[in-house]
């Protein structure tokens, strides 16, 4: 009995832990997506990148018209094909 | 004595937990490929991996979402007729959760070899698949010999030269009879 | 922070009989074409493999900022200001089975005219606002730039390389960058560091004549280190922080800072250089029942001249039937001004720092878009064509601004661009 409820505690502050982790937006390991489920995830409006001319247009009026410069880039999400 | 509630979400996020840490049984060369059955993506009738014992089997798993599965087909489709009449059967399970857009990608690019459908994506979890697209070439007695990770341009070479060498081979006397 | 002592022009305010419509400050964000040449490089469709097919993008896209509102300037002839026509191409393709080319140039025509300094209301009859003086007539004047950006796949990552130059009659540049992507085993997390630098040279037209610099340069490096992470299937998130450092001729040598209790304008004169800190999130998120994806990035900025920025960036991209797609968009954008910046001085700064222009002053902008494009996909032959045409609305004030603004730079700026583009893959 006493084993039961320690699993189940633990199980609970894992899970507590886990949703505090998703929330925090720094969910690495938590809920994996299989490389046959990443049907969605392969659509181009879900790059982070989806239009690249259109971003470097601007980011090219935004840089000279703004004192922010751009910022950002690398790779992830997507089909993860290959 | 104070039970711990298990609710439905606490049980749901433990599971999801959980599922990542069981061990990923991928099948791999030397292991015996899992014999399935499932429906046609034609929706006509099912195939089992089973009807294809005795023959040298490449198993491939693709989505239309997946470019290089997509590149892979007529790769293969050309493997096929390359090899009709030599006991060489190329079986392909598509993962797509629309039927509709497989379809549609198979108009366009007709195969001359049968593809079963698996939305709910059952296989892949059975062979364990790490990438998109695998495939695995399955010897006359239902043992994988070899695995293909990935496709690229260049890949029908080494697929064609592992298809070659197994299709030289006889099959066990034993009759595979489960 | 060092500064630059140099002689205070003392040039009386005078309409300028030939003024560049390029801003340095303009020309001198030809160092973002090095970080452009790596967000660029992302644009390879699928992030895991070399692009698999040869896609060309044509675009033209129109530039026009709104006139200066009458109560901001005494000049009621020189309310003009810029318009652009720009001309954009770019070629993704594939070169072996494991890299990909990327090809971005850009030919534009900028005429018009930009903010020259700001005066304080000395006639009484601008409510005790400043207002903003213009530079003068209108040229043309041509800019052109390409990058060159090559990217080469592992099974579990990538490396970029870029390239780059940028070309205006007063403004050359340089760029090159590096990165490298690396994904963990389940292809779920991915991490990309890389770095960038540009050199720039500025030769301003007509530097004897109005007492400007003939001849500075200027070097930027930049490094970023980032992490990409699927959340569920149908989202995912990506977080980068980038550092930067730039030194050398940091001032618009087309503009000048008015001091009163001297009645004239000095040169514009900023810091020798300038370290920056950039954090960009990006989230996306696909809604199947809609069929749509929604777009959300923020982005932080703090820089060691005291500008701070927020910017904020939603999306939506609905798929609409028969291949067309409407992206609604809308930008919320913040900055605080730069600790040496005033629109006008009551007495010349010990550091001999001055600068009147409104790029460093506090406000806040808001811009209004809508993309929409229509994709074909040719069932019998084997090239896709897409079609796409947007427009965006950009509006500024001190008043959109997060922070109290106690007075608004009379040179802030509005405009509108509108955009076709034709896309062809084969």
């Amino acid at each position: 009995m006493n084993n039961e409820l320690l699993q189940s505690v633990r199980r609970r502050v894992l899970a507590l832990a886990c949703s505090l982790v998703l929330a925090s937006l720094a969910g690495a390991g938590c809920t994996t997506v299989k490389p046959w489920d990443r049907d969605m995830l392969s659509r181009p409006d879900m790059a982070f990148d989806s239009d690249p001319l259109e971003t470097s247009r601007r980011n090219h009026i935004y840089n000279s018209k703004e004192a922010t410069p751009p910022g950002g880039a690398g790779g992830g999400g997507g089909c993860g094909c290959n | 004595m104070k039970r711990t509630r298990i609710t439905p979400r606490v049980a749901l996020l433990a599971a999801l937990i959980l599922i990542p840490s069981l061990p990923a049984a991928a099948l791999d060369v030397g292991d015996e490929a899992y014999a399935f059955e499932a429906p046609l993506l034609s929706g006509e009738s099912s195939a089992a991996l089973e009807d294809y014992r005795g023959k040298v089997v490449y198993l491939d798993f693709w989505a239309s979402w997946c470019d290089p599965c997509t590149k892979a087909i007529p790769a293969l489709e050309k493997l096929r007729s390359e090899f009709a009449g030599e006991d060489f059967q190329v079986l392909a399970v598509n993962v797509d959760k629309s039927k509709k857009k497989a379809t549609k990608f198979l108009k366009k690019n007709p195969i001359g070899y049968p593809s079963v459908s698996d939305p709910k994506g059952k296989l892949p979890r059975r062979f364990g698949l790490e990438t998109m697209p695998t495939s695995y070439l399955i010897d006359r007695d239902g043992v994988i010999r070899y695995v293909h990770k990935g496709f690229r341009k260049g890949d029908v070479e080494e697929i064609r030269a592992e298809i070659q060498k197994l299709v030289a081979t006889q099959p066990a006397s034993r009759r595979g009879a489960k | 922070m060092k500064h630059r002592h140099h002689d205070d022009s003392e040039t009386k305010p005078r309409p300028q009989t030939r003024p560049s419509a390029t801003d340095a400050l303009n020309a001198l964000t030809a160092s973002a074409m090095a970080l452009p040449g790596l967000t660029g490089l992302a644009g390879s469709a699928s992030a895991d493999g070399p692009v698999e097919e040869t896609t060309i993008d044509k675009e033209y896209s129109y530039y026009r900022e709104d006139k200066l509102e009458p109560r901001k300037t005494v000049q009621p002839n020189e309310r003009e200001r810029m318009e652009i026509h720009s001309y954009q191409f770019r070629v993704t393709t594939p070169l072996t089975e494991r890299s990909d080319l990327d090809i971005a140039g850009t030919l534009e025509t900028l005429s018009g005219a930009s903010p020259w300094f700001v005066l304080p209301d000395l006639a009484g009859d601008r409510d005790g606002r400043p207002v903003q003086v213009m530079s003068g007539a209108t040229i043309d004047e041509d800019r052109g730039d390409l990058l060159v950006a090559g990217n080469y796949f592992f099974d579990q990552g990538k490396v970029s390389g870029s390239g780059g130059f940028s070309i205006e009659n007063d403004y050359y540049s340089v760029n090159f960058g590096l990165g490298a992507d690396r994904s963990l085993a389940d292809k779920n997390t991915t991490l990309s560091i890389g770095v960038s630098t540009s050199l720039d040279w500025i030769e301003p037209t007509d530097c004897k004549d109005f007492n400007r610099v003939c001849s500075e340069d200027k070097q930027s490096v930049n490094v970023y280190a980032g992490i990409s992470q699927i959340l569920t299937r149908h989202s995912a998130i990506q977080s980068t922080v980038s550092f930067g450092y730039t030194t050398g001729f940091l001032s618009d040598p087309y503009k000048l800072a008015y001091i009163e209790d001297v009645g004239s304008a000095v040169s514009d004169s900023r810091p020798d250089d300038r370290k920056q800190f950039t954090w960009l999130t990006k989230y996306r998120h696909h809604v199947s029942g809609f069929n749509g994806t929604f777009h959300f990035d923020y982005k932080l900025y703090a820089d060691d001249w005291e500008v701070n920025s927020h910017t904020f960036d939603l999306s939506w991209h609905q798929s609409l039937p028969w291949g067309f797609q409407l992206v609604p968009s809308f930008r919320y954008y913040s900055q605080s001004q730069a600790e040496f910046f005033e629109n006008y001085y009551a007495t010349a700064r010990s550091d001999g720092l001055a600068s009147s222009d409104y790029r460093l002053s506090p406000y806040g902008a808001i811009t209004y878009g809508l993309k929409a494009s229509w994709a074909y996909e040719d069932l019998i032959a084997t090239s896709d064509w897409q079609l796409a045409l947007s427009y965006e609305r950009y509006e500024s004030s001190a008043g959109k601004a997060f922070q109290r603004v106690d007075v608004e730079n009379p040179g802030l700026v509005n405009f509108r661009v509108f955009a076709v583009r034709a896309t062809v893959s084969f």
